[in-house]
Parts: structure tokens; C-alpha cells; sequence
């Protein structure tokens, strides 16, 4: 349900009726060009520059320290599930003789 | 009548007013903008004679100063520059520009923000208070006051309140363009028009327009 029209409401909408009307001053067009001549303007890479990019030294040493980090917690895990599963206290009695 | 601020999604298909495209056969701003992108400064210089005016048109309606207005121009235009060699031909490039324009004006507001919140301003910030250099001779002094007094009234709302509402407002664009221009989904982009609504409307009840 829409709520009815206030006084502020068409206020309001006279004037951006207005402001709508208003027109800015033109920008220093020379200056501009200046600006924009002198900002350095890289010529499009292709595939294999892009691709390279993606084995940059910084990019390198994050992917491994992420690699090590991943498969040093996949490995941890695998051998706590491991450690879980063996019957371990049971050759440790076999071994002692049933003395522990 | 209904409310300008009460519920704008039916006019979300209103189109984006674009400068004509040129129909010579590689005149196109493509054309040109694949030039720029193998480091001809040529092809760059031309696509900032053809579209400066549309991007100083539409960033005026986010500042109030020819200094402002000057700076973010260049400022567009030199992120331009930067992110050409990300462009793709499959995107019209005046589309691209003035996403890169909305995105530096909102980047203005976001400064703004910044800035009044760390320093201690008086109430009517420069942000707000009627700027001398502001009044052109050469425009309609009734609409620049009008305008004035608008961005006056949206500088008290957040950074993307404030861009949201003057691209609706100031230039009539629908929530859909100012979606597809943000980067927002269409649906958060209608939850934040009713919140910029909702604080706009408070605005005008604790500070009403002076006709």
C-alpha cells in the first residue's frame, strides 16, 4: 500500500524537477588531455603474458605455502584416523604379555 | 500524484540516456578503444574529446564545485587509462566508461563520508553549505539553487544512499541500470532505495524545502 502524497512530497518533487534543469560548467578540456596524455597507457598483455602472470614470484611462494599448509593438514588428519583405527593397545598387550 | 521517493521499481526499465554512437564504419568507439588498447594515444585523446561532455554531465550531479567537477572528470578518465587493457570489445565501451564515472562518484561520496566523520566539522560542512564558485553565470541561477539544495539534502545520507538517489533522482535513472552500474543484485539494490527513501523522507520532515 502506498502512503498518500504529502505536502514535502511534491516539494520535494518540484524541485528535482528543477534541479534536473541545472547544467554544469564545462570541464578544461586541454587540461584533461594533458592529464590523460601523460598517464602511462599499458598495451593489452596477451594469453600467455596473463597466464605467466599467474606464476609471478609473490604469487608462487603463497600457492606453496598454501600447498604445504593444505596437505600438511590432510596429512595430519589421515594419520590421526589411522592412529584411531589400528588396534594398537592390542598388539601393545600381545607384545608386554598382557603386563601393561 | 505519487511520491518521487515512495516507489520508483515500475520506471527500473527506464533506459540510460547514452551519447549517439557514431555510424562510420570504424569511427566506432570500439574502434578506437582498440586502438587505445595498442598504446595508441591518438585513438585515447579521441575517446576523451567524444565522451568528456557526457562524463561531466553526469559527474556534475555528484559535486558542486568546477574544482570537483574537473577532478573527477580526470579522474575517470585516468582510471579509464588504467583499466584499458581489461576492456572487452564484447562490452559497449560508453557503457564501461560510465560505470567507471558512477564508481568514481560514489568514491567521492565515500571520501566525503570519511572525512566528516574523522574531522570535526560544523554543522554545514563545506560539503553543504552553498558553494560561491558553484553559481555559473551562464546557467539558470533557479535550477542551480534547486540542484544545490537537493545535494544539500542527499550529503546527509550514506555514500551508496547518496549515489543511489542522486543517479535516481538527478539524472532518472531506473533501479535496474543503477543495479547493472554498482554491481548490486536488483533486489538489494530495491531494499537500499526504500532505506535511502525512508531517511530522505525523514530529512525532509525535520528540515522542510524552503520554496
Amino acid at each position: 500500500m502506498k502512503t498518500p502524497p504529502s505536502n514535502s512530497d511534491s516539494r520535494w518533487d518540484d524541485l528535482v524537477r528543477q534541479a534536473r534543469a541545472d547544467v554544469g560548467p564545462p570541464v578544461d578540456l586541454a587540461a584533461l588531455l594533458r592529464a590523460v596524455r601523460q598517464a602511462p597507457l599499458e598495451e593489452r598483455r596477451g594469453w600467455f603474458t596473463d597466464f605467466s602472470a599467474l606464476f609471478s614470484s609473490a604469487r608462487v611462494i603463497s600457492g606453496c605455502l598454501a600447498g604445504a599448509g593444505a596437505f600438511a593438514l590432510v596429512a595430519t588428519w589421515q594419520v590421526w584416523d589411522s592412529w584411531q583405527v589400528l588396534p594398537w593397545i592390542q598388539l601393545l598387550d600381545v607384545a608386554t604379555g598382557g603386563a601393561s | 500524484m505519487k511520491p518521487a521517493f515512495e516507489d520508483a521499481a515500475e520506471d527500473s526499465q527506464k533506459p540510460v540516456h547514452l551519447p549517439v554512437e557514431s555510424a562510420v564504419p570504424g569511427d566506432s568507439d570500439e574502434e578506437w578503444a582498440k586502438r587505445a588498447q595498442q598504446g595508441d594515444r591518438a585513438a585515447m585523446a579521441k575517446l576523451v574529446e567524444r565522451h568528456h561532455a557526457a562524463v561531466a554531465r553526469l559527474l556534475w550531479r555528484f559535486v558542486r564545485t568546477q574544482a570537483d567537477l574537473d577532478d573527477l572528470v580526470q579522474d575517470t578518465f585516468l582510471r579509464t587509462v588504467r583499466g584499458l587493457p581489461g576492456w572487452r570489445a564484447e562490452q559497449p565501451f560508453i557503457h564501461w566508461l560510465l560505470r567507471i564515472a558512477t564508481n568514481t562518484g560514489r568514491d567521492y561520496f565515500r571520501r566525503k563520508a570519511v572525512r566528516r566523520r574523522w574531522m570535526v566539522e560544523p554543522t554545514g560542512s563545506p560539503d553543504e553549505a552553498p558553494a560561491p564558485e558553484a553559481v555559473d553565470p551562464g546557467g539558470d541561477p533557479a535550477s542551480r539553487h534547486a540542484a544545490n539544495e537537493v545535494k544539500s539534502l542527499l550529503a546527509q545520507l550514506g555514500p551508496d544512499e547518496r549515489a543511489l538517489l542522486t543517479l535516481h533522482h538527478m539524472e532518472g535513472w531506473g533501479l535496474a541500470d543503477i543495479a547493472a552500474q554498482y554491481g548490486w543484485t536488483l533486489t538489494a539494490t530495491k531494499l537500499r532505495a526504500w532505506r535511502a527513501r525512508r531517511h530522505l523522507r525523514a530529512l525532509l520532515e525535520s528540515h522542510p524545502i524552503s520554496s
